[in-house]
């Protein structure tokens, strides 16, 4: 491989992998217990696309390819944690890399939802969403800052997950409904 | 594992805050349950979405759920018609549930409209047993009567627009009223253009016309009209006057309570003589399984008459439901209350169909089950059935492929606590041709469900089963069954043996509403 030619595929890689990074972070939260573990896995899924990037065929779905692969990511980065407890087992995390695949495409529409039902959420529940989903800031540490009401924090927390949850589903089905 | 506990255990796995024995636990429920898996699913996605988004979200400084509301109602005054305004009411309602959840459910609204006798409506349709929100009801004609928590009681008469205030203040901008306040709602307010008419106990007419000075008639008691200009007058029973003018009342001019209830009569009676000729000839059409139009409400008979040509035989038993009036009252159109918990309308239904029509006018008070039923096989073999509605105000329809191959078609929200105590139209068509589900509300297609090819069936059956309720496990040694009864009331109940199509379905609902 002549090196211009390994630029033009970092290139077409690095714009491909950016497009897909918020879905593929998504697929991979499906797995994996917390966002460290995330993180770990979403490392080591960059570098293996990277280079197996020559392998992908540019007239298929991205997407697909770097899902597959995110998968394996998962399951071995999951054998050098064996001890610790807080991990799907390789026929569970298969189940769920399986069937958020096949709902993929709805899982697309509960994403574009997100953003509506964001805009009707009562405002004392925005504030918790900016408080538990600041860049950089740990569930268990906001839980602290806040004190002796973290219990309702997180209750509030669980109310916002249902309510947004609710939502999006309510918005999907109905967009669904009329597309028919 | 129920609902909310494995709600639970999902809410602290987002939070990472599991222990590891609750994992174990957690890890085995989802491996045993693919729906349990679709919400870790779900959940796992939004809360990533979240992380994509959530830190850069805007946050107003203060804004009361009430102003979020409000902008609901008002940017959806187009017509009731079904869905729009069902999903945006339902919408609002949750999100000013969700807000209570600690406390308790809490409605919103200051009024109830009680009747209405043809309205064309200018504002936002409100349906009789609504409750009313502040903002404006208006009206192109016809006329309604709407009660305030206060206690008053208004008649208005179209064209006209009354702005709701508050559980004892109103606004009339224009058109004739009636109010009858008694002493309990004493100082109820109607502000107009020019002035403040504040009732002292009484009944009175009172008009605004273009120029926006009221024409006040007091029947009985005793009412004052705070002028803009800050004088006070006074008038007693049998006074009426416009401005400076002073003239006797005159009672016949205004439409009252009684006058209102009669007209509402004369409606229900000729939209009922409607529906009975279109029941009777509906009981003729071939394509009927069973019909039970429940046009006698027979108080005493525990039998509930089949009016298809399939005849007596598809009768079905009531048994522990009441027997009560149907959705026009006073006209002697019966209807079955599944409200205390063994209710139940049991159904035998042999032979062997392919496509289906289920469809029933319903009267949900509330949606207090899981799962509350409308027609429910017993023993859910592969090919039957089963309709019923969803505790979040969904419809579920569901049949057996095969053991373990269940299809299930899940509407929008057709019902939230806003509409306790009105009737509802529903129907669902099983099209095996064309292999779809299709949920329809009050007359409108709510949701189109293609059947995926791993759920396509080519029969389906009947065998025993029930309205109202669910009688699995129908062993007749086992005395435990799962607790399904619809807390509310079915009145007109149907199955075809082919799907109908949407005219037919919007043709039933037509000349069906009550309204």
């Amino acid at each position: 491989m002549s090196l211009e030619s390994e630029n033009n595929d970092y290139e077409q890689f690095v714009k491909l992998f950016s497009k897909h990074e918020p879905a593929l972070r998504r697929f991979v939260r499906s797995l994996v217990y917390s966002w460290d573990d995330v993180d770990d896995v979403m490392q080591n899924t960059g570098l293996v696309l990277w280079r197996k990037f020559s392998d992908f065929d540019p007239d298929t779905s991205f997407m697909n390819w770097a899902s597959v692969v995110a998968r394996f990511e998962v399951l071995s980065w999951k054998r050098d944690r064996a001890r610790d407890r807080h991990v799907f087992d390789d026929d569970l995390i298969s189940m769920l890399a399986e069937e958020t695949d096949a709902e993929c495409e709805k899982l697309i529409l509960h994403r574009r939802a997100l953003d509506g039902c964001l805009e009707k959420l009562p405002e004392d529940l925005r504030r918790v969403v900016v408080a538990a989903y600041e860049p950089g800031v740990k569930l268990n540490e906001v839980a602290e800052r806040i004190g002796s009401s973290a219990t309702g924090f997180y209750k509030s927390l669980r109310r916002t997950r249902e309510s947004l949850m609710a939502c999006i589903e309510e918005e999907v089905a109905s967009q669904e409904g009329r597309a028919r | 594992m129920n609902d909310p506990e494995f709600s639970t255990l999902l809410d602290k796995y987002l939070n990472q805050m599991l222990s590891e024995e609750e994992f174990v636990v957690f890890q085995e429920v989802l491996k045993s349950s693919a729906e349990r898996r679709r919400q870790l699913i779900c959940h796992s996605q939004l809360d990533a979405g979240l992380m994509e988004v959530g830190g850069t979200l805007e946050v107003k400084e203060s804004s009361p759920v009430e102003s979020h509301a409000g902008k609901n109602v008002s940017s959806s005054v187009v017509s009731w018609l079904a869905v729009a305004a069902a999903v945006a009411v339902s919408t609002l309602t949750f999100f000013a549930l969700a807000l209570r959840e600690d406390t308790e459910p809490m409605a919103h609204g200051f009024a109830v409209l009680t009747r209405t006798v043809n309205p064309v409506w200018k504002s936002e349709v409100f349906e009789v047993g609504s409750i009313v929100p502040k903002g404006s009801l208006q009206l192109e004609s016809g006329s309604l009567q709407v009660e305030f928590f206060g206690g008053a009681t208004l008649v208005m008469e179209g064209p006209g627009n009354l702005e709701i205030r508050s559980a004892s203040e109103a606004f009339c901008h224009s058109g004739k009223l009636r109010a009858s306040v008694p002493p309990a709602a004493r100082g109820f307010v109607i502000d107009t253009p020019s002035g403040k008419v504040v009732d002292l106990g009484t009944e009175f007419g009172l008009e605004v016309g273009d120029g926006g000075v009221p024409e006040i008639h007091v029947f009985e008691g005793e009412v004052e009209i705070h002028e803009s200009g800050g004088e006070v007058q006074t008038f007693y029973g049998g006074e009426a006057g416009k401005g400076a003018a002073r003239f006797p009342a005159d009672v016949g001019s205004f439409l009252s309570t009684a006058d209102l209830n009669e007209e509402v009569m004369e409606s229900v009676e000729s939209k009922f003589s409607m529906w009975r000729r279109f029941s009777r000839e509906l009981s003729r059409d071939e394509r009927l399984i069973a019909y039970f139009p429940m046009e006698n409400p027979d108080l005493s008979r525990r039998r509930l008459f089949n009016e298809a040509p399939t005849g007596s035989e598809m009768d079905g038993a009531i048994v522990g439901a009441n027997r009560v009036e149907g959705r026009w009252a006073g006209v002697g159109k019966g209807a079955v209350e599944f409200t205390p918990t063994g209710s139940r309308v049991r159904l035998a239904i042999p032979g062997e169909y392919g496509s289906l029509t289920f469809a029933c006018w319903v009267r949900i008070d509330s949606l207090d089950r899981q799962y509350n039923g409308l027609y429910l096989a017993d023993n859910y073999q592969p090919g039957e059935c089963h309709w019923q509605l969803q505790k979040d105000g969904r419809i579920l329809f569901s049949f057996l492929h095969s053991p373990k191959v269940n299809f299930k078609s899940l509407s929008p929200v057709v019902w939230d606590i806003s509409k306790s105590g009105q009737w509802l139209h529903l129907a669902v068509t099983l099209d095996l041709e064309k292999q779809k589900v299709t949920h329809y509300a009050n007359g409108e297609i709510i949701f189109e469900h293609p059947i995926g090819s791993k759920y396509q069936i080519a029969k389906t059956r009947f065998g025993s089963g029930e309205l109202g309720n669910w009688g699995f496990p129908n062993a007749p040694d086992n005395e435990w069954f799962a607790i399904r009864n619809l807390n509310g009331r079915i009145d007109e109940f149907a199955i075809f043996s082919e799907a109908l199509d949407p005219a037919e379905i919007l043709e039933m609902y037509t000349i069906g509403n009550p309204q």
